[in-house]
């Protein structure tokens, strides 16, 4: 059994979104779960062991954020259920840690006040104390531990030993363990909660410092209608230029490293299936994929910088007019920003819609977000079939660039329309207005984002080492047995499993233009969407006839597939509905086969109908 | 070329039962485990694919050495 289970003492995480539990829990545990600078990014309950001393540990469950004790949204009624001890086989946390964002006190303290009714054993983390002293916010915390009448202590989460108060403090517990009493939600009267809330902050702060002006001023042309709007676009457009113009050093680094892999193999190692296997198949098709982490990189540097600073919720309200006109409620933003990374977590953070058809919307359209794994696809086809020029006003525009920004427009103009038909067929209900709550803009830390991108790559190398990998040998060993028969003048992968494979699934995609070798490639492609691009450089380089793999995949198949091929393949991705775990994801969430199944037949059919028009009228305007 | 064929086809059969496990439901991976004996602490993506993207599998701890994250599913 693992020492988390048989960890006697339980801590509970508790707090307002984004008051900063997930990084406490993370300092606390060293784990390494997503913080960012916006309400709503944990939506479960999260269990880690933190090591007090050599002798003791706790188990410390980090819980989705909530304003208070009557639960509006699941991810909310999650924390009622722990605290009450209602979750299934889960034990009532002996402690309550209430964590308290020292610069919105008045927000925080009235569940403060809730959980103490509790009557549970709890302890307050002012966390964030160090962004109230720079506003010149003066906390009387002795006065504060006595008006709450529990421990007060002062953390920063963010800093190395920000949570150094806390640790003492729970050490101080687990010392002499307190009586857990059995709890109920007790009958709260709001406003005299709220005049208790008052109460005590004109005790414990009797001087609240002027607001700066300037989150006003900044949130005066952020948040302008139409100059608002203005910058998300121009940040978007900035976003996807830099995807193109600044990964061009790194990725010709790694496609030279790659080349030069192959050629060493080639040189040194006798002809035989293992180094067809690893040229052909892990050089040729790892590598391909390998080729565009620079790419992500760069994406996700944009994100974690936008996330951390505070501007996405900002976005969300920009945009709530125009998802509220489409049937979306303004609350489905941050999901369906989240599904730009993957649409597993995105469909998750859907817990914080609170309206059942709202959240299934939200979830049927996640997947219709480019998610990083498509990045790899556009980024082949664009670099093979799109010339690198700047275009547009004193050449500003790179031309690549543009059409990347196009396709992700294009992914978020279908959702748009999606949910349209959608709130006008099918979930019909009313608009439900956007409560969201505005984080301070902080600069984002170099070290927060440095932390950040170094997560992104390791699950980026983690799914090339891992299921990249595994099925590029799977799809090696599929092309090249059975050996091709005696006195046979094609490739040998045309004889092969894969071949036929590819050769059957050619007689559905053949209208809409894609050769046997493409088909070949959605099939793993299912798996993942990126390893269409590895398995896509396996195929090629077993169907070449001398050695290719010195060369990179994009001039291959910019020789080999028609232009109307290369469009159409890029509108099927737009809609990509291969994707098991983004299948799995919504037949968990939803508890019914019923909408994955919908999901994967409506994706499939859009997809379908959208390669089979760009393919046409590519072909009708000569392409 | 027979050792090159012997390396190839254990890789191949290493390879092809990766996939099989990352592809499996995360249902049957959860019984196999208990049934080899092996405590379940966290549940895993179909595919292996977007695990890691903070939603489907919880991150491994690090400074400790020790931590598990344990994800509870919510009730739908």
């Amino acid at each position: 059994m693992s020492e988390l289970a048989l960890s006697p003492f339980t801590v509970a995480l508790v707090g307002n979104p984004n008051c900063g539990k997930t990084a406490l829990f993370n300092r606390l545990t060293g784990a390494r779960q997503k913080v960012a600078n916006y309400a709503g990014v944990t939506v479960e309950r999260k269990v880690g062991l933190a090591r007090l001393d050599a002798q003791h540990s706790i188990a410390v469950v980090d819980l989705p954020g909530t304003y208070s004790l009557a639960p509006a949204t699941p991810d909310e009624q999650i924390t009622l259920d722990v605290l009450l001890g209602r979750l299934a086989g889960e034990t009532v946390p002996d402690l309550v840690v209430a964590v308290l964002d020292a610069t919105n006190l008045r927000m925080g303290l009235r569940l403060v006040l809730e959980l103490r009714a509790l009557g549970r054993p709890m302890l307050v983390a002012l966390n964030m104390a160090d962004a109230a002293r720079e506003q010149g916010l003066v906390i009387d915390v002795p006065r504060l531990a006595a008006e709450i009448g529990c421990p007060v202590v002062e953390t920063v989460a963010v800093k190395g030993d920000g949570h150094a108060a806390l640790r003492s403090a729970l050490q101080g517990y687990l010392d002499q363990p307190p009586a857990v009493p059995v709890a109920a939600v007790p009958a709260g009267d709001t406003t005299a909660l709220a005049r208790d809330v008052r109460r005590i902050l004109a005790l414990v702060v009797p001087r609240q410092p002027p607001r700066t002006r300037l989150q006003y001023r900044l949130d005066k042309v952020v948040m302008h209608p139409v100059w608002g709007l203005v910058l998300l676009g121009a940040l978007l457009f900035l976003m996807f230029q830099a995807v193109f113009s600044w990964a061009v050093l790194p990725m010709d680094a790694i496609k030279n490293t790659v080349a030069a892999v192959g050629d060493w193999i080639l040189a040194h190692m006798g002809e035989g299936p293992l180094r067809s296997l690893l040229v052909d198949g892990v050089v040729a098709g790892v590598g391909s994929v390998l080729v565009f982490l620079p790419q992500i990189l760069i994406l996700f540097a944009f994100i974690l910088f936008l996330e951390d600073s505070g501007y996405l919720p900002r976005a969300a309200f920009l945009l709530d007019n125009l998802m509220g006109k489409v049937g979306l409620s303004g609350r489905a933003f941050i999901p369906l920003l989240s599904s730009f990374a993957c649409a597993v977590p995105g469909v998750m953070a859907t817990r914080t819609i609170a309206n059942w058809r709202d959240r299934l919307n939200t979830i049927m359209l996640a997947p219709l977000m480019t998610c990083s794994a498509r990045l790899p696809v556009y980024a082949l086809i664009i670099g093979a079939f799109v010339p690198a020029r700047s275009v547009g006003p004193f050449g500003l525009f790179d031309l690549r660039g543009l059409t990347l920004f196009g396709l992700y427009v294009a992914g978020v103009v279908s959702a748009m329309g999606v949910a349209w038909l959608f709130k006008r067929t099918w979930m019909k209900g009313g608009y439900q207005p956007l409560m969201l709550e505005l984080p301070p803009y902080r600069w984002p830390s170099l070290e927060s984002l440095a932390l950040g991108l170094v997560e992104r790559a390791r699950i980026f190398l983690r799914r090339v080492g891992g299921i990249i990998f595994s099925l590029m040998v799977v799809l090696w060993f599929l092309s090249s047995w059975p050996g091709p028969p005696a006195g046979a003048t094609g490739p040998a992968i045309q004889y092969s499993l894969a071949g036929m494979i590819g050769h059957g699934l050619q007689h559905v995609f053949a209208p809409i233009g894609f050769n046997w070798q493409i088909s070949i490639a959605l099939v793993p492609g299912m798996a993942a969407r990126e390893v269409a691009v590895g398995a896509l450089g396996t195929v090629y380089s077993l169907s070449a006839a001398g050695n290719s793999v010195a060369e990179s995949l994009a001039p291959v198949i910019a020789q080999g597939w028609s232009l109307a091929t290369a469009y159409s393949l890029l509108a099927w991705y737009v809609f990509a509905p291969q994707c098991l775990s983004t299948l799995a994801v919504v037949k968990r969430e939803t508890n019914s086969w019923r909408y994955p199944l919908l999901m994967a037949a409506y994706m499939f059919a859009l997809a379908y109908a959208a390669a089979f028009v760009t393919y046409r009228v590519t072909l009708w305007a000569g392409g | 070329m027979a050792w090159q064929t012997l390396i190839a086809t254990l890789l191949v059969g290493a390879c092809a039962g990766y996939t099989l496990w990352s592809m499996m439901p995360a249902s049957w991976r959860r019984r196999l485990d208990a049934w080899r004996g092996k405590p379940v602490v966290a549940t895993a993506a179909g595919c292996g694919g977007c695990d890691g993207c903070g939603g489907a599998k919880a991150t491994p701890a690090r400074a400790p050495g020790e931590a598990v994250i344990r994800i509870v599913r919510a009730r739908p």
